[in-house]
C-alpha cells in the first residue's frame, strides 16, 4: 500500500483516539467477562486507555505491519502483562483475546466514517487494521497460555513441596507415610527429615508406609533401602508397610532384595508388630 | 487400536509423565493390575535411564497386535553416550551410577520381549513388549 495511505490511516487513529476509546469501553462493558464482574469499570477504563495510548504511539511512525519492530515493544509487553494478569484472575482464553478483538469493529466503523467517499482506501485501511489487530490478538493469546503454564508450574511446585510429615505415633515409634512419587528431590528431603526425627524423638522403631506410592522401581527401592540402612545404623529398626500384591510381585521381578528388612502388607500390621517389639499391649478398657 | 503416545524425556518430572501415560494405556488395553504395575515400572526404569545417562530422549508407547494377540510396545530411545558392553549392563548388580544395578535386567524380567541396541557415541534404543493374555 502507498506510504501516504498508511500515514492517513494512522492519522485517523491518532485523531480519533478519544472517540475510539469511548466506543471500545462501551463495547467491552457488554461482554460477558465484564458482566461476570472479574474486573471493575475503573480497571477496564484504565487498561483500555493505556493500551490505546500505546497503540497510537506505536502506529504514529506509519508502521502498521511489523509488530516485532521496536516501536511495538512497549505494547507487546503491556499486552503480555495484561493477559497474564487476566489469566490469573480467571478470564477464559476467548474473553482475554476479546480485549483486542472487540476493537476491530470499532476501528472499521470509524474508518468508514472517515473514508466513506473513497472505497479503495476504506477496504485497504480495514484490511491493514484487521491484520494488525489479529497479530496483537495472537500476542495476547500466547501470553495467556504462558500465564496459564506459569500457574500450572507453580501448582506442580507446591505439590512437590507438599510436606510428608514424620509422625510420632507412640513413644519410640515413628511413622512415615509416603505419598506420590518418591523419585523426586522431595524424596531425598523426606528421608533426611526422617533420620533427623529418629534422633530428636529417640525412636527405635520406624514404620515406612508406601500404600500411597504408585510405582516402586529400582530408584525408589534403592532410596528406601538406603534410608532403612541409615536408620539401622542409628539404632532404629524399620518396618516397611503398605506393599500391595502388585508392588511385591514387581519388586521380586526387578530382583530387589528386601529380605534383610521387615515388611508387612498393611500399616496396621506394621504398627502391631512395632508395639509387640516394644513389649506394648493394646487392651480394651474395662467397664 | 492405533494408538501411539510419545513422551519426550528432559527432566525427572517427564519420567513421572511417561509412567502415567504407560499406566493409562495399559489400563485401556485391558491389562490386569499386576501387569499394569509391571509395565509402569518398566517404563519408569527405561525413562529414568534416559534421563540419568543421556539427559534427553523419548519414550514411544503404542498398542500393537501380533501372533500372541494384543499387546503394548514401548520404545525408549536416546542419542546419549551409548553402552559399550551390553552384556555387562544386563548382569544383575552391575551399575555405573549408585543404583542397585538391577534396572535393565529387572526390566527384562518384567516384560515378555526385550531388545536393546546401542552404539557408543550414537545412542541407545530399548524396545520392550508385553502381551495381553
Amino acid at each position: 500500500m502507498a506510504k501516504k495511505e498508511v500515514s492517513n490511516i494512522s492519522g485517523v487513529l491518532v485523531k480519533k483516539e478519544k472517540e475510539i476509546l469511548d466506543a471500545w469501553i462501551k463495547a467491552q462493558a457488554d461482554l460477558p467477562a465484564f458482566q461476570k464482574g472479574l474486573i471493575t469499570a475503573k480497571q477496564l477504563e484504565e487498561e483500555s486507555s493505556r493500551f490505546l495510548k500505546l497503540l497510537v504511539k506505536a502506529v504514529a511512525g506509519g508502521n502498521l505491519e511489523d509488530i516485532t519492530a521496536p516501536e511495538y515493544d512497549e505494547i507487546n509487553k503491556s499486552l503480555a502483562d495484561l493477559s497474564t494478569s487476566r489469566a490469573s484472575i480467571g478470564f477464559s482464553p476467548s474473553e482475554t483475546t476479546n480485549f483486542i478483538l472487540s476493537l476491530r469493529q470499532i476501528f472499521i466503523r470509524i474508518l468508514q466514517k472517515e473514508f466513506d467517499d473513497r472505497l479503495d482506501t476504506l477496504v485497504n485501511a480495514g484490511l491493514v487494521f484487521a491484520d494488525l489487530l489479529d497479530k496483537l490478538a495472537i500476542v495476547t493469546f500466547e501470553a495467556y497460555v504462558k500465564g496459564r503454564e506459569e500457574v500450572i508450574r507453580e501448582q506442580q511446585k507446591s505439590m512437590l513441596e507438599l510436606s510428608t510429615p514424620v509422625i510420632q505415633v507412640w513413644d519410640e515409634i515413628l511413622i512415615l507415610p509416603l505419598i506420590g512419587s518418591v523419585d523426586s528431590a522431595r524424596a531425598k528431603q523426606i528421608m533426611e527429615s526422617l533420620l533427623e526425627s529418629i534422633v530428636t524423638t529417640k525412636s527405635s522403631m520406624v514404620i515406612i508406609d508406601i500404600t500411597g506410592v504408585p510405582a516402586v522401581d529400582t530408584e525408589v527401592a534403592s532410596r528406601l533401602l538406603r534410608t532403612m540402612q541409615a536408620a539401622r545404623l542409628m539404632g532404629a529398626e524399620s518396618i516397611l508397610t503398605g506393599l500391595s500384591p502388585q508392588i511385591s510381585q514387581t519388586i521380586v521381578h526387578l530382583g530387589v532384595d528386601l529380605s534383610g528388612f521387615v515388611t508387612r502388607a498393611s500399616l496396621r500390621d506394621g504398627l502391631e508388630l512395632a508395639f509387640r517389639k516394644l513389649k506394648l499391649k493394646v487392651t480394651k478398657a474395662e467397664g | 487400536m492405533k494408538e501411539v503416545k510419545e513422551t519426550s524425556i528432559k527432566s525427572s518430572e517427564d519420567v513421572i509423565l511417561a509412567r502415567q501415560v504407560a499406566r493409562e494405556m495399559a489400563k485401556k488395553l485391558g491389562f490386569g493390575l499386576a501387569d499394569q504395575t509391571r509395565i509402569t515400572t518398566a517404563v519408569s526404569e527405561l525413562s529414568r535411564n534416559i534421563y540419568l545417562y543421556a539427559g534427553t530422549g523419548r519414550v514411544v508407547i503404542k498398542a500393537v497386535s501380533g501372533d500372541s494377540g494384543k499387546g503394548m510396545e514401548i520404545v525408549a530411545e536416546d542419542n546419549g553416550p551409548g553402552i559399550p558392553d551390553i552384556e555387562m549392563v544386563m548382569q544383575d548388580g552391575y551399575s555405573t551410577s549408585k543404583g542397585l544395578g538391577q534396572g535393565l535386567p529387572g526390566t527384562k524380567r518384567l516384560v515378555d520381549e526385550f531388545e536393546i541396541k546401542s552404539k557408543v557415541g550414537a545412542g541407545t534404543i530399548v524396545t520392550i513388549k508385553k502381551w495381553l493374555r
